[in-house]
């Protein structure tokens, strides 16, 4: 049974509108220009200010709504080539082709990154927010220019990611990523990046805010993390050793990577298990359970501490060794 | 709990009829009031019922009737169909003195009438009706395509807003031109 929606009084339609996901209000709002319109002027009025868009340089663009876990996509580009047969819903947009399938609608274009651009913009413009995030593979450069230009606002996360494979090619290398080393805060959600072999630690790493490394080769070394000035640091597959984390938590003590806030190592070793601590590291043990931030505002995990460490200037950190893993979270004075 | 006078258009019912009360009654007699929509059917609802409505509860406080009076007085709402209205009433008895849970099974089943109680209980403003009856609406478009949107919540194309908008247009146009006639007739 219809309903009219758009003869219900204002207050109503508004209540309407906060109860729907942000990719249903992305779909409705391709149902007409004034449709469009109306959800504009909504969120115009009232900014979801904990909403963080993401885009995906392939075309993706999604919304966190208040945590990681409460992530939506909610339109995307691709390339025409890839227009599916008439079994799908179809819709049209501005003379593009389009589908729905997924729950969110799909433009299809003749050039891609075009595509993407646009969609992104319809997205942000439609919700008057700004690019939080950012994931890039191995044909996103491109992008970190292009939202350097379109918005003052600097972006709050990046990611590199394996779409299908990320390699830095031969011209743009690891300097190229560090555009992100104006990113004002200190959120990064994608994991899996893949870096190639070209890239290599230079000493010019930083200061970027998250770093994840994913990479099965050596380059992730000791001195790796101590000159990576990053305040999330993600290292996977790492064959990092005690001997190695022992050097770094002394670089640490001493006022090395001042900002990090948040260190996990995945070993590659699944059964690494590190328990043995250097004596000059003053190394307690403790079990303390303190939450910290993760991505977006709202967004908690909780650590069960193991060790308790602290730094010259007494900022402590909590360890947590698992079977596979280490993890360390600096009680920063401005809470992480 | 509510009784339903049928046909009645005087301002005045005779006696309504009162289901009776649950076994907890409270020790104080409650206070009943009348209400009554597009049809004059007169509904009795208890004053701890009526509180979910801010505007009945508000007319209540300002107006401070007596048993007496509020009988003789049914709040009258022509705006709001007798059928709705009635909805409105049991709602606002199965709710009454009980927090209001996050889903509720008790809404109304008849999706065609969905609009008008919405309409309805945001003029009597029972905010958690409201928000119940909004889910049921922002649950109708779950996984459409905006085709399929446009049809649920009727909403027209481009090309039916700017033939409307262009309707519009001339009929102002028409009306301007029928002022100008008759002003320039009482002119003579």
């Amino acid at each position: 049974m219809p309903f009219p929606i758009l003869r219900t009084p204002f207050v109503v339609l508004s209540e309407i509108i906060d109860l729907l996901e942000p990719n249903e209000i992305v779909t409705a709002s391709l149902c007409s220009k004034k449709a469009r319109r109306l959800l504009k002027n909504h969120y115009q009025r009232i900014k979801p200010s904990k909403w963080r868009v993401s885009m995906f340089s392939w075309g993706l663009v999604d919304i966190i709504n208040c945590t990681v876990s409460n992530r939506i996509n909610v339109m995307m580009a691709r390339h025409i080539s890839e227009l599916p047969g008439e079994a799908h819903k179809s819709i049209e947009f501005n003379g593009y082709k389009g589908t729905f399938e997924r729950g969110y609608p799909t433009l299809y274009f003749r050039d891609h990154v075009f595509g993407t651009k646009m969609v992104v913009d319809y997205v942000t413009d439609l919700f008057s927010l700004d690019i939080y995030g950012l994931i890039i593979d191995r044909n996103g450069l491109w992008a970190f220019d292009w939202i350097n230009n379109r918005q003052e606002k600097l972006l709050g996360g990046m990611g590199l990611s394996k779409n299908p494979t990320y390699v830095l090619n031969e011209e743009k290398t690891l300097d190229n990523v560090l555009i992100v080393r104006n990113a004002s805060s200190t959120d990064c959600v994608s994991t899996d990046s893949n870096v190639s072999d070209n890239v290599r630690f230079n000493r010019k790493l930083g200061p970027v805010d998250v770093v994840l490394s994913d990479t099965n080769e050596c380059w992730v070394t000791c001195d790796y993390l101590m000159y990576s000035d990053a305040i999330k640091l993600f290292v996977s597959d790492s064959i990092l050793t005690e001997l190695d984390l022992n050097s770094f938590l002394r670089h640490w003590r001493v006022g090395g990577c001042p900002r990090l806030a948040y260190l996990k190592v995945f070993f590659d070793n699944k059964n690494a298990y590190v328990v043995n601590f250097d004596e000059d590291l003053e190394i307690v043990e403790t079990n303390e359970v303190r939450k910290f931030r993760v991505v977006a505002e709202g967004d908690f995990e909780e650590i069960e501490g193991d060790y308790s460490i602290q730094r010259w200037d007494g900022v402590k950190a909590t360890i947590r060794c698992e079977l596979g893993y280490f993890t360390m979270v600096v009680w920063h004075a401005d809470k992480n | 709990m509510s009784s339903t006078e049928q046909g009645t258009s005087s301002a005045a019912p005779a006696e309504p009829t009162t289901a009776p009360e649950s076994a907890a009654a409270p020790e104080v007699p409650e206070s009943f009031y009348y209400v009554h929509g597009k049809d004059k059917v007169v509904h009795k609802v208890s004053a701890g019922a009526l509180q979910h409505s801010a505007l009945i509860h508000g007319m209540i406080s300002n107006l401070g009737y007596t048993e007496e009076q509020a009988k003789a007085n049914p709040f009258p709402f022509e705006n709001i169909d007798g059928d709705i209205l009635q909805m409105v009433v049991d709602w606002c008895n199965q709710h009454k003195g009980k927090p209001t849970p996050p889903e509720d099974t008790n809404l109304p089943k008849q999706k065609e009438k969905l609009f008008d109680l919405v309409l309805a209980v945001n003029y009597l403003e029972i905010k958690e009706l409201l928000t119940y009856c909004c889910k049921q609406v922002a649950m109708m478009v779950k996984g459409k395509s905006p085709e399929e949107i446009r049809e649920i919540w009727m909403i027209p194309t481009d090309a039916e807003d700017e033939a409307a908008e262009k309707e519009a247009k001339k009929r102002a146009g028409k009306e301007a031109a029928g002022e100008t006639a008759a002003a320039a007739g009482d002119a003579k």
